[in-house]
């Protein structure tokens, strides 16, 4: 969707057009609950994201949309996860949580320079990369990907070694990477433009 | 020191990424990433890239839809509270989705009705090329293939549920014990109680399959009854009567309906059948090559010249594609 569809979308959208509305949340749905989900649990993320979209929905008429729509939607899950993580911090009285603190750390991230992969992949240049992995590699990745299995029970299943998984997985990893390299260095160029 | 401290953590870094580390794993991460911004944005970098690979998986296409359905529920009843009757209305929402080209397609949405509206019947059609979503009134959520029709009651009736197909179509049916949903083709009919499944009947073909992935299916044709179990597939053929119940490859016939057929070892004949389908186009080809087996996947939002390519490429044929209309010849 480029700019210009997107416009009309979101023109639609405040006209109270529900298969816009559709098309908006079919594009940017999945995106934002993976975003959300790097910092906070799977149920918060469902309900941050859909609370979202229903008040755009609610709210459409006087929402005024200055940036691209991504980068609205995005910013504001980013504020919500903020938020929640916050609280969290607060409820803990320990301070040796290094999971809460790497999440943290993960959305400072975000909030101080980088952009994520998520604002800008599309579901069909995720599948041209997985295409291109080399038949075992993209089996195991898949196993993974899809039914989230551990490299322990992905060696069960192809009877292999988990060090061998383990090898398949940064093989994928490792063309991801050089897939998305592009994309990487434009997330640069982007920030870069923008200070 | 130092460098044998971190000595394993390209390791750590796979387990973080995947959602699989433990305790003492993010106690390293954590001292690592602080050691260098390098490596923070290595980390965080690689996580990026692993959760953006889940988009388009079926476990976020299946939340997408329950997220947009309740996101549905919550937009609609707030309309219905203020009109103040919302009590006494139950909302059917019958939901077609379809999906052309992308996910750009027409659509129609919740249509609510008064519980005692009369009951209509429903047809949706999948045209060639085209694959569409519906869910029924009781929550059922059904993918119709190419080519392919599928009539039922705007409401169910208080006995059970049935429906009617021409085609192909995948069926994740919600359960209700007391009233078994039914779906009845030219020649006979499935029966089941809660489950997922597909059935695939095109009148050019004979054969009438259905494949179980889970639960519990009956196939009845006249006064015959199978019984179908998990991974099980019946073939019926409608000329000689015959059924056959085989072990099926689950896959094959349940992908589609995310735009993947995958094919192993299958005629050409058949293969071209469901282009054709897919893709809204004829082909042309010698009936010597008819018979031809090959084996690989076809993916419907792929153009179709990158199949054909394949295709010349496992076998000695040449192509063209003159738009709708394509003619195969022999190398």
């Amino acid at each position: 969707m480029n700019n210009l569809a997107e416009n009309t979308i979101i023109h639609k959208v405040k006209n109270g057009d529900r298969l816009a509305f559709r098309i908006l949340f079919q594009k940017y749905f999945q995106s934002l609950f993976l975003f959300a989900s790097k910092f906070v649990d799977e149920e918060q993320a469902k309900d941050i994201v859909q609370d979202c979209f229903y008040e755009l929905w609610q709210n459409r008429r006087k929402t005024e949309i200055t940036t691209s729509v991504s980068a609205y939607l995005f910013t504001i899950v980013k504020n919500r996860c903020f938020k929640y993580l916050k609280n969290e911090q607060k409820k803990r009285i320990h301070h040796d949580n290094f999971g809460l603190l790497l999440k943290q750390e993960e959305l400072l991230y975000y909030t101080q320079s980088e952009k994520s992969i998520l604002e800008f992949a599309t579901k069909d240049r995720i599948e041209k990369v997985i295409d291109q992995l080399p038949e075992k590699c993209r089996q195991v990745f898949e196993k993974s990907r899809r039914e989230g299995l551990t490299n322990k029970e992905i060696a069960d299943v192809f009877n292999i070694s988990v060090k061998a998984v383990e090898k398949h997985i940064s093989k994928a990893l490792q063309l991801f990477r050089e897939e998305f390299k592009d994309m990487l260095s434009i997330l640069f160029i982007l920030l870069f433009n923008k200070f | 020191m130092e460098s044998q401290k971190f000595s394993n953590i390209e390791l750590v870094i796979q387990r973080f990424v995947q959602g699989q580390a433990s305790v003492e794993d993010e106690k390293l991460l954590y001292s690592w990433i602080k050691e260098d911004p390098g490596n923070r944005k290595r980390l965080f970098q690689e996580k990026d890239i692993w959760e953006s690979a889940k988009l388009g998986t079926k476990q976020m296409n299946d939340l997408e839809l329950d997220q947009w359905l309740s996101l549905q529920e919550r937009t609609i009843s707030r309309k219905l509270r203020f009109s103040g009757i919302a009590d006494f209305l139950k909302v059917a929402a019958i939901i077609v989705i379809s999906l052309g080209l992308g996910w750009f397609g027409r659509y129609l949405y919740a249509q609510q009705s008064l519980i005692y509206k009369t009951v209509e019947m429903k047809t949706v059609e999948a045209t060639k090329g085209q694959l569409k979503e519906v869910f029924l009134a009781d929550g059922t959520h059904v993918w119709i293939n190419s080519d392919s029709e599928l009539s039922f009651p705007s409401r169910f009736d208080a006995s059970n549920r049935r429906v009617e197909l021409t085609g192909e179509a995948y069926f994740e049916v919600k359960a209700n014990e007391e009233k078994p949903f039914y779906v009845k083709t030219k020649s006979h009919t499935v029966k089941v109680v809660g489950t997922r499944f597909n059935v695939c009947e095109y009148p050019e073909s004979h054969i009438i399959e259905t494949t179980l992935e889970e639960g519990k299916v009956k196939i009845i044709t006249g006064n015959i009854v199978h019984d179908l179990l998990p991974g099980e597939q019946s073939s019926f053929n409608t000329e000689t009567s015959k059924v056959r119940i085989g072990e099926a490859d689950l896959e094959i016939f349940t992908t589609w309906k995310e735009g993947r057929y995958e094919f192993r070892n299958e005629p050409l004949s058949k293969i071209f059948q469901i282009v054709e389908r897919w893709w809204d186009v004829r082909i042309d080809y010698p009936e010597k090559l008819k018979n031809e087996r090959i084996s690989g996947v076809l993916r419907r939002y792929k153009p179709l010249e990158q199949h054909f390519e394949l295709i010349e490429q496992l076998l000695p044929i040449d192509y063209e594609i003159d738009s709708d209309e394509i003619t195969i010849t022999e190398q």
